[in-house]
């Protein structure tokens, strides 16, 4: 091994902090230790001739070890990483600290105390540079291939944009036809377009232009490049991992050969099978060989399967002109190979019949939204005409009820958040239409909350739609008249009223598509308390999931209107890009690494691994040892505060390193104060320390800091280590309780708190020496204020008497 | 021939002996033979169960074991009977804590409950034991064309989870047993609300607000009589009219039945043998149209 050379670097900051630190002091303290070969003082270091200096100082091969102590923490730090990494050190090797967030302007009234709380940081870090290890970088392969699940409207956008730029994208949908529940919907609010309409794809260019959208069958999504549909099809089975995922799709025979049916009907008007058509309400027959709207993709037909006599008839295999039908077709399991997946699989109707005072499933004129959307549409079973479905006589008094089965304890706590713009849709489709009908809306609160929703809630009352604030208790039935009776209270006139109507439409909750489950479990994705996929953080990483190469958009995680799954879908697509574009994923070796020879039979690791990046491996028949994934692991060290027989360790974080920066931090008192170690989280809780600084928030000089990946990779060993190096006391800095920047560390670290300060009770120390903190960023205040009561407090407590050796 | 024990509580013994002799006319003509329980005491109902659980557990509790003493399920009358006396019984089945709290109370008095019994409502025992089908075979005289609006009243149904007699949102087991009697149950607004019994006694405007509209909508539906389960359904809506005179100065005269008369007058028990004279409205147009 080469000669340990450590060049330590001082910024005043720009001047900023020689009034409070004694540089000269300093220098003089760091250049008595024997293995620092360099000491630099400059006023900054991150750029530059600053930065220059390093890099010289790395090429002359005067140190190769390396301190800078820099303010602006992070962009310093990356800056100068990056210099040191293309000067040819290795990027492990570099600790950037911050001498004046940390020290000077916390102290700046003591600047003696400071100078030597100075001293005690730089040789925390000079110990640590001393067992430093280089860290690698590792790069994975990444198949440039994307499999989006489900084609309605976020889906197929999803797939637009990714096959347009280039990526082999396999679209998958259940139903035998592209659309998704927007399809059904016919219209949308507040517009009034169609829902049938996409963005048309950049590839057309002979037809389109890069601002239209066109309806999906003139659309020509079926030809661009790269792009495959797979409808009537199902995914199966998820293996593999980010970047390359193996796909298992099973395709449900349709009977028809998609590429030789002519769409002529011919075999539908022989069919002499008829059942009700689920898609239209029942309101109409269909064949047992059927398409479901002309305007719909693939334009084809598809086959029921239950309904259909097969072999007894045969009638459209002899009609047909292309010979398209092929009646022995089974179901044909497809592999996949792809880097990344988006999850677009949607939201559906709540089912209201469990719902019985509302008799949905008994009273035929009691419908949903979607099924009246039905019969609003031209295409539909009625051509837009409104019916109640017990008689087919035009219905003349509408109701409609909000909030069936949503905002409801008994059944779903959450708004469903597009009900009401599409009640108010549907009243001013048919107020427009047929001005004499009487349309009411009641309702618990109408919510119109997007651009121009508003003015549709205002368009509506001014055609005459009433509204009636109450959630109705009971939808009877008078036999006599066939009229639907409605109880509300309307709470705003404070009467009971007994509401008449023809057709009853209920606005049921939205919730997650009826595969959710299956599918959750299969790519190995939460789902959260209402059933919808989780995303990884609704407001940085909404389309994310914690699985690396994983994407969700649109009604998959949270009903929305058709802007919002839009939004979402060429969010999914971006970041899907992002990850695969180079054909790899690059990242450091800042792993956890498993002991083998200590670790065994234990569940503990893999199960507190926030990323699932851990899994045991049989060792022999009996015995298994924990295995991590260089690809998954984010280096959270989770698993080393967890791990019960202590085998786990962080390459870029040795527990070593955390031992040692803790006594050499503690080596140099300065004051006559009791000695605190704050450790504290390179997220929020890190971060609040660095706002007191920022801040100048005073606390004493005798806390001294130490930083973590994650509080939870904190064992108790560590937290009786420093106060056998000699802390009077130990604060743990962490994160909020629900803002864990991964996932739980910071409340698996109290639990472990809770154990130590049990431990050191058993010892006769008071167990108030420890204590954990949740802070953020901009509670630098509250940190020193945490920092001066602890001091107060052991002032009060006086100095540890062991009864027992530690 | 099945035997219960007869828990009779207090409103009908007190105030309606004609419900009292049609259910007991009625029970013997199907075959079920009727045990009077001695010393039977009220069977703590649900204002008494919000006042003190473990009180009101207690009350009930006793009932139950002179029932269980003399090794007989309970049959009762009253709907509010049934409603005690089985949450009781299916409370202390169940919590075993509660059930030695109450122990340790009954034990004062003589008693131990064991939980070896079922408490059943008169309703329950005509569907389930005896069944529509030998009701239908014992129909002696036929109803010409008589449409009835049921009302069964809260405590049948509610609270359902604990009672099971049938489907609180939808109730059908109670019509069904209407029409095997040979009327048609017809359809009324409102068929489900409360009669707003009650209320009586602390709001008694509101009270007869709510079943004049009750009297009204069977009207409008036109049925030739309500027939009702629970005594205070009936109370409220047969002497309600009576006050609906007075108040309202409105006369409807709708004749309320007690099932079990309805029941009793269609198997061949002999109208003079039912004290068909305690009816505040006269009952005439119905007796007209029983064959």
């Amino acid at each position: 091994m080469e000669n340990l050379k450590i060049g330590v670097f001082l910024s005043d900051c720009g001047k900023a902090l020689i009034e409070i630190l004694d540089f000269d002091n300093l220098t003089s303290f760091l250049k008595e230790i024997p293995e620092v070969t360099v000491v630099e003082r400059g006023t900054e270091f991150w750029k530059g001739s600053g930065l220059q200096t390093i890099i010289r100082t790395i090429k002359e091969q005067k140190a190769n070890r390396l301190i800078v102590a820099e303010s602006l923490p992070k962009l310093s730090e990356i800056k100068i990483v990056e210099a040191a990494e293309a000067s040819g050190l290795n990027q492990n090797f570099v600790q950037v600290i911050d001498l004046k967030n940390h020290c000077a302007w916390p102290h700046r009234n003591v600047p003696l105390e400071a100078t030597e709380k100075a001293k005690a940081m730089l040789l925390a870090a000079i110990d640590r540079a001393k067992i430093l290890e280089p860290i690698h970088k590792l790069e994975f392969p990444a198949v440039k291939s994307v499999l989006v699940i489900g084609g309605g409207i976020s889906g197929m956008q999803a797939a637009e944009d990714l096959a347009d730029l280039g990526f082999e994208v396999h679209l998958v949908e259940k139903a035998p036809f592209l659309g998704g529940i927007a399809a059904r919907a016919g219209r949308f609010f507040p517009t009034d377009d169609c829902a049938a309409c996409i963005q048309s794809p950049a590839s057309d260019v002979k037809t389109i232009t890069h601002t239209s959208r066109k309806c999906i069958y003139r659309s020509g999504i079926a030809a661009i490049q790269g792009l495959k549909i797979h409808t009537n099809c199902q995914v199966v089975g998820v293996d593999g991992q980010a970047g390359n995922y193996k796909i298992i799709l099973e395709k449900k025979p349709r009977y028809i050969n998609e590429t030789k049916c002519i769409s002529c009907n011919l075999c539908a008007e022989v069919c002499p099978v008829e059942v009700p058509d689920e898609y239209n309400v029942n309101l109409m027959n269909r064949k047992a060989i059927y398409t479901i709207t002309p305007n719909i993709y693939p334009p084809t037909y598809v086959i029921d399967e239950k309904a259909c006599k097969f072999n007894e008839c045969k009638k459209c295999v002899q009609v047909c002109p292309t010979n398209a039908i092929e009646l022995n077709q089974k179901p044909e399991t497809t592999t996949l190979n792809v880097g990344a997946i988006i999850v677009a699989t949607g939201f559906k109707e709540y089912d209201p019949s469990v719902i019985k005072e509302y008799h949905y499933g008994e009273y035929p004129d009691v419908i949903t939204n979607l099924e009246l959307a039905r019969l609003l549409d031209p295409f539909g079973p009625t051509q837009g005409k409104i019916v109640r479905p017990s008689d087919r006589k035009f219905a003349r008094r509408i109701v409609f009820v909000q909030c069936v089965g949503s905002r409801d304890k008994r059944w779903n706590d959450y708004c469903s958040s597009i009900c009401c713009m599409i009640s108010l849709k549907h009243a001013i489709m048919i107020k427009t239409s047929f001005p004499e009908v009487d349309v009411s809306i009641c309702y618990i609160d109408i919510r119109t909350t997007g651009r121009e929703h508003e003015e549709y809630y205002e368009k509506a009352r001014e055609l005459g739609v009433k509204f009636i604030k109450g959630r109705p208790t009971e939808i009877s039935h008078d036999p006599e008249s066939n009229l639907l009776i409605v109880d509300v209270e309307d709470s705003i006139l404070r009467r009971l009223l007994e509401l008449e109507a023809d057709l009853v439409v209920l606005a049921t909750a939205m919730v997650p598509s009826e595969d959710t489950e299956t599918l959750a479990e299969i790519m190995q994705i939460e789902t959260d308390e209402d059933g919808f996929f989780k995303e990884y953080n609704a407001k940085l990483r909404p389309t994310e999931t914690k699985k690396r190469g994983i994407f969700l958009c649109g009604g998959s995680t949270f009903p929305k209107d058709a802007p919002s799954s839009s939004l979402q879908a060429h969010s999914a697509a971006l970041k899907a890009v992002k990850f695969l574009n180079t054909g790899k994923i690059v990242k450091d070796q800042k792993t956890a690494v498993v002991n083998e020879e200590y670790c065994g039979d234990c569940e503990f690791c893999p199960v507190s691994c926030p990323y699932d990046a851990i899994e045991l491996v049989n060792v022999d028949e009996k015995h298994v040892v924990a295995k991590v994934s260089d690809l998954l692991c984010e280096g959270c060290g989770i698993c080393v505060g967890t791990c019960p027989l202590n085998a786990i360790d962080l390459r870029h974080f040795k527990q070593s390193e955390l031992l040692s920066q803790t006594r050499a931090i503690l080596s140099i008192k300065g004051q006559d104060k009791p000695l605190i170690l704050a450790f504290c989280c390179s997220e929020c809780g890190g971060a609040s320390v660095d706002s007191a600084g920022m801040t100048m928030s005073d606390y004493p000089t005798n806390v001294r800091t130490v930083k973590v990946p994650c509080t939870g990779y904190l064992r108790i060993e560590h937290v009786l280590a420093a106060i056998r190096y000699g802390a009077q006391g130990v604060m743990v800095v962490g994160c909020m309780s629900e803002g864990c920047h991964h996932e739980d560390g910071v409340k698996k670290v109290e639990t472990r708190i809770n154990v130590a300060r049990a431990l050191l009770k058993e010892y006769g120390i008071e167990p108030e020496r420890v204590e954990l903190f949740n802070t953020i960023f901009v509670e630098g205040d509250k940190f020193a204020e945490a920092a001066r009561t602890m001091i107060e407090r052991l002032e009060k407590l006086g100095p540890i008497r062991f009864s027992k050796e530690v | 021939m099945t035997s219960y024990a007869l828990f009779l509580g207090c409103t009908i013994p007190a105030r309606l002996p004609n419900y009292e002799i049609s259910a007991r006319k009625a029970l013997s003509k199907l075959d079920i033979s009727l045990v009077d329980l001695e010393g039977t005491t009220c069977c703590a109902p649900p204002p008494v169960q919000s006042l003190d659980l473990e009180t009101s557990l207690a009350i009930a509790a006793y009932n139950i074991c002179l029932s269980e003493e003399a090794n007989l399920d309970i049959i009762t009358l009253c709907s509010g009977c049934f409603e005690s006396l089985t949450v009781a019984n299916e409370t202390l089945k169940q919590n075993e804590k509660l059930k030695a709290k109450v122990n340790q109370i009954l034990v004062k008095a003589g008693k131990e409950f064991k939980g070896s019994i079922e408490v059943k409502h008169y309703l329950q025992v005509l569907s389930e034991d005896v069944g529509k089908e030998k009701i239908k075979s014992s129909i002696t005289r036929k109803l010409c064309d008589l449409k009835v609006a049921s009302f069964s009243g809260c405590h049948l149904l509610r609270p359902s989870k604990v009672l099971k007699f049938d489907d609180p949102e939808r109730p059908h087991v109670y019509d069904e047993l209407i029409e095997a009697l040979g009327a048609k149950s017809i359809w009324y607004r409102n068929k489900q609300k409360c009669c707003g019994g009650l209320l009586r006694g602390y709001a008694d405007d509101v009270a007869l607000a709510i079943a004049r509209e009750k009297i009204i909508n069977a009207s409008k539906a036109g049925a030739d009589c309500i027939v009702t389960i629970c005594p205070f359904c009936y109370l409220t809506l047969d002497l309600g009219q009576v006050l609906m005179k007075s108040t309202y100065q409105e006369e409807h005269n709708l004749p309320i039945l007690h099932y079990s008369e309805l029941l009793s007058l269609t198997i061949g028990v002999d109208p003079k043998e039912l004290a068909l004279e305690f009816h505040k409205i006269k009952i005439d147009s119905v007796l007209n149209k029983i064959e």
